[in-house]
């Protein structure tokens, strides 16, 4: 009862999220549509029994991967009012796609393809979550499991290969070398004579030229 | 967990250990460090192909995995490809200064992915080999990063490929919800039960079916889902081309075999047609845009196109003899490309590389060796014997006439027919045109060995075509 | 539809609302005490500081100055609100709501005291991961919508900041939540009745009081409102009771962080040891003292510590302490199984 109240407002809320997306018209906007989704899917997700794939959505998704989404919208700056001004001629051929697409779906949702057969809707365990999830993970899907780490691992991979460089011209801090500096090695101290100015006090140390 | 389960994965756990040694210790800016990078994956995949052995005649293997006799070969030859592909990449990444060890680590890894997809007996572990070979594609694509066009090209495939694999799951996910299940097994029941119990066919199953189809014919860039092919081809760097148009295809042509004969083994009079249109649509747009073509890149692009439709023929066949010859096709067909692309690797002048073909100009008076593989393997790839191309697509144009697909056949043929008219253009400009002769000499020993061994294995495979023959067909038996 | 919803009054019984009402009861009763205690944890941060640096804080409001929190929170609440005309409005008044509530929600699991839990969930490690995880948004919607100069700088650096530090937070919280086998914030507590988490897993707590600064953003690591530089970071246009709200919520998030400590770390509401003088108070204010002593430290770092730079603050997140993490829970996991098999 409860329960089918709470679905109705966290479906409806997904849904309206999740339109804000695509028509909101800041991005800035859009990102934070998009992390009320999540969350709304969240809560869909506990509704379902899951509540820890629903906090691990929020934890992951809301709290690393949509902060860098925001990250990313906002330090770059796109005026979408010109992007879709430019983009008119692509409109029929999107909204022939989509329409096909649409089609495609029709026909399938006329041959039952949003009815859950019956074995599928099996009670969702209630009790440990975290643990069931755990041991089905590390024995019956350890491949896949083991492939999308690696996967990760190529991302990472890729992400340092296209856009990490060393930039000559760049002073680095290198503690070590901060470390080891003694006073001796940057600092002198002269008694230049009265009236002799600038030029007869000197100054040496490692790197620094006379 | 029994050690004995392990067995027939060893190749796989042995080369993601191994990759994550190489960029552990061979990766860095230095090029010996590279080097050292090039040696470690070429051992490592020998040792990889050495300890398949290993694992023959056990097939009991983890869940969601399945290693067979058609998993052994396929992967086997995806092995001797990777050491092929591994040695040619030094020359031309060092002259443009990307000669890092990080190229081999995602070589490795793709080989990975590929041999996970190849085993795969569920939709979940073949969706992660797909994307963990793709993933590495896209960055390699783009490895030259402050060349334009390479990072035009990484990024293209990327969102072109991220919304196939979008398809593709999308298909599962229904797939999944038609079946209930995402082993390869399950699903075969999941179908069977749907069409006993429905009467026409379910249109869900179909959306399904064309959604999965469609991704996977992209990665296999067939016509009409190939837009992507030429300019990745053309932008990536060399070596990455050579990659992206051998191992990619053996990979996405086993795993259509496989997806189409497991979980959608019920399916077939629904599929043999649709392949058999794919096939004719990619054999004729392959081949004629292929015509057009000015820079070496693009027409092996468009020339890959039209072989992948040449290999459907086999597929469509939909028998034993007609997925062998689609086998036996991608074999010859890696073979030449590898020869190919280590001839192309060569070709430079004052130091620049030659990809337009206007420019080959007199490489057959200079250079008489490397003029020569490459029109041999040209021609071997357009089906004119005395070459490996020949039997291929006298295979697979067999198999078809037995399943009575004269039309598909007569197709083919005459692509071939213009596939063969280009390949003479390009033997005119090499032979008889003159012009600007200044190529340079002095290539490296890597290069010569894989153009030369890519030549001798064109040739060979006419001359000795059975064994080969027999193993691929020992690698279907288990199907029909 | 209308009988759809008349269906629905049903639920309007007699026990439901019963429920409801002490629920609420419980809410209040736990976040009316959390911001009386944030107003005094501000005095006692000046106090403190002013001790520490041989002054007295603040002195003339009230005796020995405790109606200052007090007179603060009264002008705060009469200035008048500005809104900067270049802002996105909704996004503005929204962030420091986005601060505040976080801070206050997650109380919810926190235990007391055996059985003092408005909320006793089996995943109270992930809930309270997953709640704090929040308050980076506030701050970069703060400082976005602002369109200012300052606050944006801010919050760019503090979403880094909280982002990074996270990460070896988590794999802290791993290390206990492996040791005690549970995510249950009760349990985990009990299961420290022998010996604190803070010995056994010592250095795992020293790096978690490290990130616990930073996700606070609190000095040595405040470099989001470095005022130095960044005049106050992302609250510069903020005023009156909007920037109170930030101020809230970064209290009430020290706090509750502190409390997280106290409960994976130094073993909630159990007394140090269980012999016969010390297991006589009651556990809330052994709860409590624990929550003092880690409050205690916040300001300490604060009055001791200079601000870290900017790349050294990363440094110190990537390179040093989520490396240390890994190593040290791959090497716990190691020797919890050679110990499971009876090997050490």
């Amino acid at each position: 009862m409860l329960a089918d109240l709470l679905f109705l407002l966290f479906s409806s809320v997904l849904l309206i999220a999740a339109l804000g997306v695509i028509t909101a018209k800041n991005p800035m906007h859009c990102v934070l549509f998009m992390i009320l989704s999540f969350f709304n899917a969240a809560g869909l997700f506990i509704l379902l029994g899951a509540e820890f794939l629903g906090l691990l959505l929020v934890m992951v998704y809301v709290g690393a991967i949509a902060v860098m989404f925001l990250f990313i919208v906002m330090t770059i700056d796109i005026d979408f009012a010109v992007l879709k001004g430019k983009n008119t001629n692509i409109v029929p051929m999107g909204i022939l796609v989509s329409a096909v697409l649409l089609l495609e779906l029709i026909a399938g949702a006329w041959g039952g393809m949003f009815h859950t057969p019956q074995q599928q809707t099996k009670p969702v365990m209630q009790e440990e979550n975290a643990q069931i999830l755990g041991e089905v993970l590390f024995t019956d899907y350890v491949v896949p499991f083991q492939g999308a780490a690696i996967i990760l691992l190529i991302a990472m991979v890729g992400a340092i290969v296209l856009t990490h460089r060393r930039r000559s011209g760049v002073k680095r801090q290198d503690i070590t070398k901060q470390i080891q500096r003694k006073k001796s090695d940057c600092m002198i101290v002269t008694e230049p004579p009265a009236k002799s100015g600038v030029a007869a006090a000197y100054f040496v140390g490692k790197g620094v030229e006379k | 967990m029994e050690t004995i389960q392990l067995l027939p994965i060893l190749p796989e756990i042995f080369l993601a250990i191994w990759g994550m040694l190489i960029l552990l210790f061979a990766t860095g800016t230095s090029a010996q460090i590279a080097n050292r990078a090039m040696v470690m994956t070429f051992v490592g995949l020998f040792i990889a192909l050495g300890l398949q052995w290993e694992g023959i005649g056990h097939t009991d293997t983890l869940p969601l995995l399945k290693v067979d006799t058609f998993s052994r070969f396929v992967g086997g030859i995806v092995l001797i490809g990777g050491m092929g592909l591994s040695l040619i990449a030094r020359d031309f990444l060092t002259r443009h200064q990307y000669h890092r060890g990080e190229f081999y680590v995602l070589l490795i890894f793709c080989i990975l992915g590929i041999r996970t997809l190849i085993i795969a007996d569920s939709l979940l572990t073949l969706y992660v080999g797909l994307e963990m070979m793709s993933f590495c594609l896209y960055i390699l694509a783009a490895f030259m990063r402050e060349n334009a066009k390479s990072s035009e090209a990484g990024l293209k495939y990327f969102v072109l490929g991220s919304l196939a694999s979008g398809v593709l799951l999308y298909g599962m996910s229904l797939l999944y919800g038609l079946t209930g299940d995402i082993s390869y097994t399950g699903v075969a029941a999941g179908i069977t039960s749907l069409i006993q119990a429905g009467e026409p066919l379910n249109p869900a199953l179909i959306v399904a079916f064309v959604f999965i189809l469609a991704g996977i014919l992209f990665k296999l860039s067939v016509v009409p889902f190939h837009m992507w092919t030429p300019d990745v081809y053309e932008g990536a760097p060399t070596p990455v081309t050579a990659i992206m148009s051998t191992l990619p295809k053996l990979a996405a042509v086993a795993l259509l075999m496989r997806v189409l004969l497991e979980p959608f083994a019920t399916l077939q009079n629904v599929w043999q047609p649709t392949i058999s249109l794919f096939a004719m649509l990619t054999m004729v747009g392959g081949s004629l845009l292929a015509i057009v073509q000015t820079n070496i890149k693009r027409l092996l692009a468009y020339s890959s196109i039209a072989q992948v439709g040449f290999l459907l023929v086999g597929i469509a066949a939909g028998t034993g003899t007609g997925f062998a010859g689609a086998l036996f096709y991608t074999v010859t067909y890696i073979a030449t490309l590898l020869g190919l692309f280590a001839v192309l690797l060569q070709l430079r002048k004052r130091a620049v590389d030659i990809e337009n073909i206007g420019d080959f100009t007199g490489l057959g008076r200079t250079h008489p060796v490397l003029a020569g593989i490459l029109l041999l393997c040209l021609f071997s790839l357009a089906g004119v014997p005395p070459l490996a191309g020949f039997f291929a697509k006298i295979y697979v144009f067999q198999a078809a006439m037995e399943s009575g697909l004269l039309g598909l056949v007569i197709v083919g043929v005459l692509s071939s027919a213009v596939a063969v008219f280009y390949s003479l253009k390009l033997l005119k400009t090499i032979y008889f045109e003159k012009g600007e002769q200044q190529w340079d000499a002095a290539q490296p020993l890597q290069l010569r060995l894989v153009s030369i061994t890519g030549a001798a294995l064109t040739l060979g495979l006419f001359i000795l075509p059975h064994p080969l023959w027999k193993l691929a067909m020992q690698a279907v038996q288990g199907w029909f | 539809m209308l009988d759809l919803v008349l269906s629905y009054l049903d639920l309007i019984t007699e026990e439901n609302i019963w429920y409801v009402i002490t629920t609420l009861f419980f809410v209040l009763l736990i976040t009316l005490p959390l911001f009386g205690a944030v107003a005094y944890l501000t005095l006692a941060e000046r106090k403190v500081i002013g001790w520490m640096q041989l002054r007295h804080g603040p002195l003339y409001t009230g005796w020995w100055g405790i109606g200052q929190p007090i007179a603060d929170a009264i002008k705060l609440m009469f200035k008048e609100p500005t809104i900067p005309e270049k802002s996105n409005l909704i996004v503005y008044i929204l962030a420091p709501v986005m601060v505040l509530v976080p801070a206050v929600v997650a109380w919810a699991v926190i235990p007391f005291d055996a059985n003092w839990v408005l909320a006793d969930i089996n995943l109270g490690v992930v809930y309270l991961m997953a709640v704090s995880s929040l308050g980076v948004y506030g701050i970069l919607m703060a400082g976005w919508a602002s369109n200012s100069k300052y606050p944006f700088l801010g919050a760019v650096r503090s979403g880094a900041q909280m982002v990074s530090y996270e990460v070896s937070m988590g794999l802290c919280l791993l290390s206990v939540i492996l040791l005690a086998g549970s995510m249950n914030l009760s349990e985990i507590v009990l299961a420290q009745q022998g010996m604190w988490n803070a010995v056994t897993l010592f250095p795992m707590f020293i790096v978690f009081l490290i990130s616990i600064l930073a996700e606070t953003n609190r000095a040595p690591f405040d470099l989001p409102e470095a005022e130095a530089e960044l005049v106050a970071g992302y609250n510069v246009e903020y005023g009156s009771m909007p920037f109170a709200m930030f101020f809230l919520g970064e209290y009430a998030n020290m706090i509750l962080m502190s409390a997280f400590a106290s409960i994976m770390f130094l073993g909630g509401w159990l007394p140090p040891l269980d012999i016969w003088p010390l297991n006589l108070i009651p556990g809330i204010f052994w709860f409590f003292g624990k929550i003092a002593a880690v409050l205690f430290f916040f300001l300490w770092a604060r009055a001791t510590l200079p601000r870290f730079r900017y790349d050294q603050l990363m440094r110190l997140g990537w390179k040093v302490l989520l490396p240390f993490t890994l190593l040290w829970l791959v090497g716990q996991a190691f020797i919890m199984k050679l110990m499971q098999v009876g090997w050490v």
